[in-house]
């Protein structure tokens, strides 16, 4: 146990010795790694920060729900206190019909609507505001509403919000196809300079073989190298995006005070940061096999 | 403790080196190998280190049968030999010491424990004062003492070396025999290879000796000097 953590700290003070001595070498990946990694890492924030601002939208989303005709008002109160409850619900509204045919006939200046019909047309509703515009919020209460004997119809008023989340899911997966190619060009470039460490330290691999090192003894340098790699680039491409966005932040907070939002330009440090450091260790950790296993 | 049951060697399109020998070596023998230049005496050592697999035959160190091993158990049979190389295969990129701390850090000894045993190594072959220098500024000799330091420091019960006198004048070759017989004389298996077995002096020692394809050996004699 004690000789096998002996050997990963081993591993890993070799390599940071070598990324020390080779040290602008070393800054050269990390520098395009960095750079490589914060195009596709930048749209994922500016398409993140989009989501955010689509969320806090002022204008509610709504949903309408026009019961079955002749309900019983009990039966209507127990529907409401059911919805109510809900966390997606901000608010539930009744508007009994003989009141919608009063605003209809409002609407239209024509007091007496009603006279010239048979009977009300109308249903009674339920006007539901929701808490927030996120269209996975509507889509439970949906479900839930239309599963009631009572509940006639249900329709979202949010159908531009939903475009809206289409077009930012369709940002979303342009940028993944981005990272996915740059992800391809990060494998590409550290694997080959891990290959080219193998090839200077081809006498040590040699001896090391001969003498009793096991296989994982002489890979375990070489990809703890592609990780620092990954690492070293995904910690360049973190801290340009965070220089990026707080540069971009006043410009983009005097543009939204124009359109009377408090929209702020967020970079999450911990969630977009975290992620990128640990996918681009990982990427170096792979590039750094694939070299290993294409020498064999 | 080593032994060879017909065993036959020959690489990929080239004719036998030697067919269907079979020998045994005995824990606490000193071994030499002879045989002219191209004869297979390198060859022979690396069967027994298990770094080259023989074309057929058995192989067995310490009744085990090492073409049975599994793949991953080699190289822990490789770290009960001590190895000195005919070409030294000393790294140049690092100094004595490290080059001489490289088998226990692949055992995965370091830090006071392994600065210990690799100055005791260092100072058995006499290099102690040449610990931070570089392979490539010490002479042949040293150079070869150094590889017997690395071969050593783990403390091997078996330490094969190739031609270690090789390119060295008699003095010096002598100083080296001497060194190997030292380790011997505390119970190391020591197994060499060379083609001038005059350089040996007053060792006792066996002799294995390839020609033609076969292996003769030859009981234990006083050298001759
Ligand atoms: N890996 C190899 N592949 C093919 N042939 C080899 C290989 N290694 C050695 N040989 C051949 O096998 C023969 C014996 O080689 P070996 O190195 O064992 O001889 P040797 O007795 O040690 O010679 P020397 O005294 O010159 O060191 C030589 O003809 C050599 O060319
Ligand atoms: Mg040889």
């Amino acid at each position: 146990m004690k000789n096998w953590l002996n050997q990963h700290i081993l591993a890993i003070q070799l390599v940071l010795q070598r990324l020390q001595t080779h040290w602008l070498n070393t800054l050269t990946i990390c520098m395009v790694i960095g750079i490589t990694v914060t195009l596709p890492g930048l749209l994922f924030v500016g398409l993140d920060n989009l989501q955010d601002a689509s969320r806090s939208i002022k204008q509610d989303a709504q949903i309408s729900v026009f019961l079955k005709p002749a309900l019983n008002g009990n039966v209507i109160q127990r529907l409401i206190n059911d919805i109510q409850p809900l966390p997606q619900v901000k608010e539930v509204r009744f508007v009994p019909k003989e009141d919608a045919i009063k605003q209809l006939g409002q609407q239209f200046s024509q007091k007496d609507l009603l006279a010239d019909l048979p009977q009300n047309p109308l249903p009674d509703a339920l006007f539901i505001t929701l808490a927030d515009t996120h269209p996975a919020t509507a889509k439970p209460v949906q479900a839930q509403l239309q599963s009631r004997a009572e509940v006639d119809e249900v329709v979202i008023d949010s159908v531009w919000i939903e475009r809206l989340n289409s077009m930012l899911l369709l940002g979303k997966r342009i940028a993944l196809i981005f990272a996915t190619l740059l992800g391809i060009a990060m494998i590409t470039v550290i694997s080959n300079t891990v290959r080219m460490q193998v090839l200077t330290h081809e006498a040590e691999i040699e001896v090391s073989r001969l003498i009793g090192a096991t296989h994982s003894f002489i890979r375990r340098p070489f990809l703890y190298m592609g990780s620092a790699y990954g690492l070293g680039g995904g910690l360049v491409a973190v801290a340009l995006m965070f220089a990026i966005v707080w540069s971009l932040k006043q410009p983009v907070q005097l543009l939204a005070n124009n359109y009377q939002s408090d929209f702020q330009l967020v970079f999450h440090l911990v969630n977009i940061g975290g992620l990128i450091l640990l996918s681009s260790a990982m990427i170096g950790w792979i590039a750094a096999f694939i070299a290993l296993t294409q020498k064999r | 403790m080593i032994s060879f049951n017909n065993v036959s060697m020959r690489y990929p399109n080239s004719a036998h080196l030697f067919r269907q020998v079979s020998f045994s070596i005995e824990k606490g023998d000193f071994v030499l190998v002879t045989g002219q230049s191209g004869a297979g005496k390198s060859t022979l050592l690396k069967l027994m280190a298990g770094i080259e697999p023989p074309s057929s035959g058995h192989i067995l160190i310490n009744e085990q049968d090492i073409s049975q091993l599994h793949p991953n158990a080699i190289p822990y049979l490789r770290r009960r030999f001590g190895l000195v190389f005919q070409d030294h295969k000393l790294l140049y990129d690092r100094n004595s010491f490290d080059n001489v701390a490289l088998p226990l850090s692949i055992q995965g000894i370091t830090g006071e424990d392994a600065a210990r045993r690799v100055r005791a190594a260092l100072d058995k072959v006499g290099l102690l004062n040449k610990e931070k220098a570089m392979p490539i500024t010490l002479s042949g000799g040293e150079q070869q003492r150094l590889a017997i330091a690395r071969a050593v420091v783990s403390r091997p019960s078996i330490v094969i070396a190739d031609e270690p006198t090789g390119g060295l004048d008699k003095t010096a070759s002598l100083e080296i025999m001497q060194l190997l017989k030292a380790f011997n004389d505390v119970g190391v298996t020591v197994i060499i290879a060379m083609h001038d077995v005059a350089q040996v002096s007053t060792i006792a020692y066996r002799t294995l000796h390839i020609e033609q394809q076969t292996i003769s050996a030859m009981p234990a004699q006083a050298g001759i000097l």
